[in-house]
C-alpha cells in the first residue's frame, strides 16, 4: 500500500479518530487506526467497540492495500509535520513508513485482518434525517441523561422513530426530558433504540462540525449514522427503557403562566440560600403571585415573590432549584407554562413555541 | 485450540455443560468449582468457544471459523476476561470494584458481532467484598444473551449469595490412570516418569508444567527415605536428619515434607489394612509402600498420622522444624 496526502487534510482525519480509539483495552489493535487505500482514496476507521467512526478521503493512491498502525502516534507524527504532502508507503517486511521532506518515521503495525470489521449494514436502507433538528433535539434532552453507572439503561438517551414521527427521551430518574418532531421518516415500523451518553456527544459533534446529508439506520445491535463521507457506528445498551410515558402527566388542573426570564432570575436570588445538598426551595403558586422560599437552614432564610397567571387550587411543591434552572435554559422564549397536580406527582413545563418539548421534574418532600 | 472433548478427566463437567449448550442459548450465570490446575479454565474458554463458533459440534468448537480464529487470537470483541491482579500499593491479587463496574458497564452494551457475550473470571475466589457485592445484581439478572463464567478453587471464600446465584459446575482431580494417559499419549512422557508426575500433580494436569513438581518428586522421595529408615535410625541420626530442614529457607519444605508424610503414612495404612491398591494417593510407590509398612505396626503408623497432622497444626504456630521432624521420627521408630 502506498499513498500520499496532504498533511492538513490528513491531520484533519486523524484528530477525528482520536476520541473513538481504545487506548487501555484488552485489545491492541484496538489503539489502532485501519487506514485501506483503493483507487478512490483512503478509509480510515477507527473503533473502541462501542462507537466506530470511518471516513473516506481523497489520496493519491500508488498502491492499494491496507493497513493498521497506532492512531495516537501516527497523530502525533502528522502533528509535527510542516505543511506539505505526507508520503505513506507499507513495506513487504510489515512495517509502515511515512516520509515527508527530510523526515522519515517507520511504524509497526497489525495485522489488519485482526481489526473488528465496520458493522455491515445495506447503504439503500438508510433514512435521511434533519441534522439540525436531530441536533437540537438532542440538546434539548442530553441535560437528563443519567450519570449513575448502576442503572445502565438510563445512560442513554432513548430513540423512538415511527414513520410519523420521531421522538427522544432522557432520565434520570428525577426529571426527564421528551421532544417530539412530526415528519415523514423512511422507517417501515416502529424501532426504539438506546444510545450511550459518550456515543451523543460524538453525534452531536459530528453533526455540527460535518457537511452533508445525515442518515441513519439500525442495524442488528447498532445504529449507523452517516454524515458527508463520514460513517459513526453506535452498539446499542442492552435492556429495556422505563416506560417514561407513566411519568409523562395526561391532565392537569393546576397551571401557571409566567415570565421566563423573571422567573429565572427570581431562582438565582432564591437559590443562593437553598440547601446545598438538595438545592430545594418551596414555591407557592397562588392566584397572582408565586412565593419562592429557601430555608437554608442555619445560615438564613430566602424569599422572593413574581406575578403569575394562575389557574387552580393553592399549592406549595418543593423542587431543585438547579432542575429549575436547567429546565427554564433548554425552553427558551419567553413564556413558560407549568403543570402540576399535587405535592408529590411530577411537575411539568412547557413553553408555548416549542410544544414537542417537554421537560419534567420529580418534587421533593417539603 | 481448546476443545471440551479434549479436556481430560471431568466428564461429567463436559457433559453437564454441553447439554446446557444443546438447549439453545445457555443464558446465565455458571460456577467451576474444583482444585488448582484441573482445567476450570480451561474448560471455561473452550466451552466460551463452542458458543461463539459457527459450526460447533456437539459442544466442540471447530477452530477454524471466523469467531474460533478471533478467539484464538485474542481479539473477540464479545468475550471479556476479568483476572485478579495486584493493583495499587496492595499486596495480594485482587479482584476489586473497579474491575467490576468496568465488567458492567462493557455487558452493558449488546453484543459488538456475535450472538451472544461471554465473561469469564478466572478467579472469582479472589474478589474482595464490595467487589461481590457490586456483582450480585448482574448475577442475579445478567443482561440479554450473557454467559457469566465463574472459577472458583475455595468455594467459602465466595460470598453464599453469590453462589446461590450460579449453577454450580464441579470439577474433581483427575483420575491416576487417566493422567497416566494423558501425559504418556499427549505430553510423550515414558511410562515411569509419567507414572511419578501423575501421582505428585494430584490430578491437576495444569500442574505438570510447574516447578513445583521437581520438588515435590523430590520432597516425596525424602519423606519415603526418612519413612523406611526410621525403624532403625539411631537417636543422634534423628536429630541429623531433622536438623537438616531447620533453615528458615526451609520453612516451606518442612510443610511439604510434612504434607508429603502425611499422605505416605495415609497410604501404608491403607496397603496395610487391605484397601485395593486403586485407592493410593501415591500408586506408583505402591510396591516401595507395602514393604516400608511391613516395618510398622498398624498401631504405630496411626499414631505418626495423628503425630504429622499436630505438627502441621504446630508449624501454624511457628513450632521449629527441628522440634516438629524430631519428635515425629522419635515416635516412629518406637
Amino acid at each position: 500500500m502506498e499513498f500520499t496526502i496532504n498533511r492538513d487534510d490528513f491531520l484533519k482525519v486523524l484528530q477525528r479518530v482520536q476520541g473513538v480509539v481504545s487506548i487501555k483495552g484488552p485489545m491492541p489493535i484496538l489503539a489502532n487506526v485501519l487506514i485501506e487505500a483503493d483507487e478512490s482514496g483512503i478509509t480510515v476507521y477507527a473503533t473502541n467497540l462501542d462507537m466506530g467512526l470511518k471516513g473516506s478521503y481523497g489520496a493519491n493512491v500508488a498502491s492499494t492495500g491496507s493497513v493498521t498502525v497506532q492512531a495516537k502516534k501516527l497523530h502525533d507524527i502528522v502533528r509535527e509535520l510542516p505543511s506539505s504532502d505526507i508520503h505513506l508507503k507499507v513495506d513487504d517486511d510489515g512495517r509502515c513508513r511515512i516520509a515527508s521532506g527530510k523526515s522519515k518515521f517507520n511504524l509497526a503495525t497489525i495485522d489488519p485482518e485482526e481489526f473488528p470489521s465496520f458493522p455491515e449494514h445495506d447503504e439503500s436502507k438508510l433514512i435521511g434525517l434533519e441534522g439540525e433538528m436531530l441536533g437540537d433535539m438532542i440538546r434539548k434532552t442530553s441535560y437528563a441523561i443519567s450519570q449513575d453507572e448502576t442503572r445502565l439503561t438510563l445512560n442513554g438517551a432513548f430513540f423512538e422513530v415511527s414513520p410519523t414521527n420521531i421522538r427522544l427521551v432522557a432520565t434520570d430518574g428525577h426529571r426527564l426530558a421528551f421532544v417530539e418532531r412530526e415528519g415523514a421518516f423512511g422507517v417501515g415500523e416502529p424501532t426504539t433504540f438506546i444510545v450511550a451518553r459518550k456515543a451523543i456527544q460524538e453525534l452531536t459533534k459530528i453533526i455540527s462540525e460535518i457537511d452533508g446529508d445525515l442518515k441513519f439506520l439500525k442495524q442488528d445491535n447498532h445504529v449507523i449514522f452517516v454524515k458527508g463521507s463520514l460513517r459513526l457506528s453506535i452498539r446499542l445498551i442492552d435492556g429495556a427503557y422505563p416506560n417514561y410515558e407513566q411519568v409523562i402527566p395526561k391532565s392537569s388542573d393546576k397551571t401557571a403562566r409566567l415570565s421566563a426570564n423573571e422567573f429565572s432570575h427570581a431562582l438565582r436570588r432564591v437559590a443562593t440560600l437553598a440547601d446545598e445538598k438538595s438545592h430545594m426551595i418551596r414555591l407557592t403558586f397562588s392566584e397572582k403571585s408565586l412565593t419562592l422560599v429557601s430555608e437554608g437552614g442555619e445560615l438564613g432564610e430566602a424569599k422572593d415573590e413574581i406575578p403569575i397567571d394562575f389557574e387552580g387550587d393553592e399549592i406549595s411543591i418543593g423542587l431543585n432549584a438547579q432542575y429549575l434552572l436547567d429546565v427554564l435554559g433548554i425552553l427558551g422564549g419567553d413564556e413558560v407554562v407549568v403543570n402540576m397536580q399535587d405535592q408529590l406527582r411530577p411537575v411539568m413545563a412547557k413553553t408555548p413555541e416549542d410544544p414537542g418539548l417537554l421537560c419534567i421534574i420529580m418534587p421533593m418532600r417539603i | 485450540m481448546l476443545k471440551l472433548d479434549d479436556i481430560i478427566g471431568q466428564n461429567t463437567a463436559v457433559k453437564t455443560l454441553k447439554s446446557s449448550g444443546r438447549s439453545g442459548k445457555p443464558i446465565g450465570a455458571y460456577l467451576f468449582t474444583g482444585p488448582e490446575g484441573v482445567g476450570k479454565a480451561s474448560t471455561a474458554l473452550a466451552w466460551a468457544t463452542a458458543l461463539f463458533c459457527d459450526a460447533a459440534v456437539d459442544g466442540n468448537a471447530c477452530g477454524v471459523c471466523g469467531p474460533c480464529r478471533k478467539i484464538a487470537s485474542g481479539s473477540m470483541p464479545d468475550l471479556y476476561m476479568v483476572k485478579p491482579e495486584i493493583r495499587d500499593r496492595k499486596t495480594k491479587q485482587e479482584i476489586d470494584i473497579s474491575h467490576i463496574r468496568n465488567l458492567i458497564g462493557r455487558l452493558a452494551y449488546k453484543p459488538f458481532e456475535a450472538r451472544l457475550k461471554v465473561a469469564i473470571m478466572d478467579g472469582a475466589d479472589m474478589m474482595n467484598k464490595p467487589a461481590s457485592n457490586a456483582f450480585l445484581k448482574t448475577l442475579e439478572e445478567p443482561p440479554g444473551d450473557t454467559v457469566i463464567i465463574l472459577t472458583a478453587v475455595n468455594l467459602n471464600a465466595l460470598l453464599p449469595t453469590i453462589v446461590s446465584r450460579c449453577r454450580t459446575v464441579r470439577f474433581g482431580p483427575v483420575a491416576y490412570d487417566e493422567m497416566v494417559g494423558y501425559l504418556v499419549d499427549k505430553r510423550g512422557m515414558k511410562m515411569d516418569r509419567a507414572r511419578v508426575v501423575a501421582a505428585v500433580s494430584k490430578g491437576s494436569p495444569g500442574m505438570v508444567d510447574s516447578d513445583a513438581i521437581e520438588e515435590n518428586v523430590e520432597t516425596r522421595s525424602e519423606a519415603m527415605g526418612l519413612l523406611s529408615h526410621a525403624s532403625q535410625n539411631p537417636v543422634a541420626n534423628v536429630y541429623k536428619v531433622a536438623s537438616k530442614f531447620d533453615k528458615a529457607a526451609n520453612k516451606n519444605k518442612t510443610d511439604l515434607l510434612l504434607d508429603c508424610l502425611r499422605e505416605l503414612v495415609r497410604d501404608m495404612l491403607a496397603v496395610k489394612t487391605g484397601a485395593k491398591y486403586d485407592n493410593l494417593l501415591n500408586m506408583d510407590l505402591a510396591a516401595e509402600l507395602k514393604a516400608a509398612a511391613e516395618k510398622f505396626s498398624e498401631r504405630n503408623l496411626g499414631r505418626a498420622f495423628d503425630l504429622i497432622n499436630d505438627m502441621t497444626l504446630a508449624r501454624r504456630r511457628n513450632i521449629s522444624p527441628l522440634l516438629a521432624l524430631s519428635l515425629l521420627l522419635l515416635e516412629l521408630k518406637d
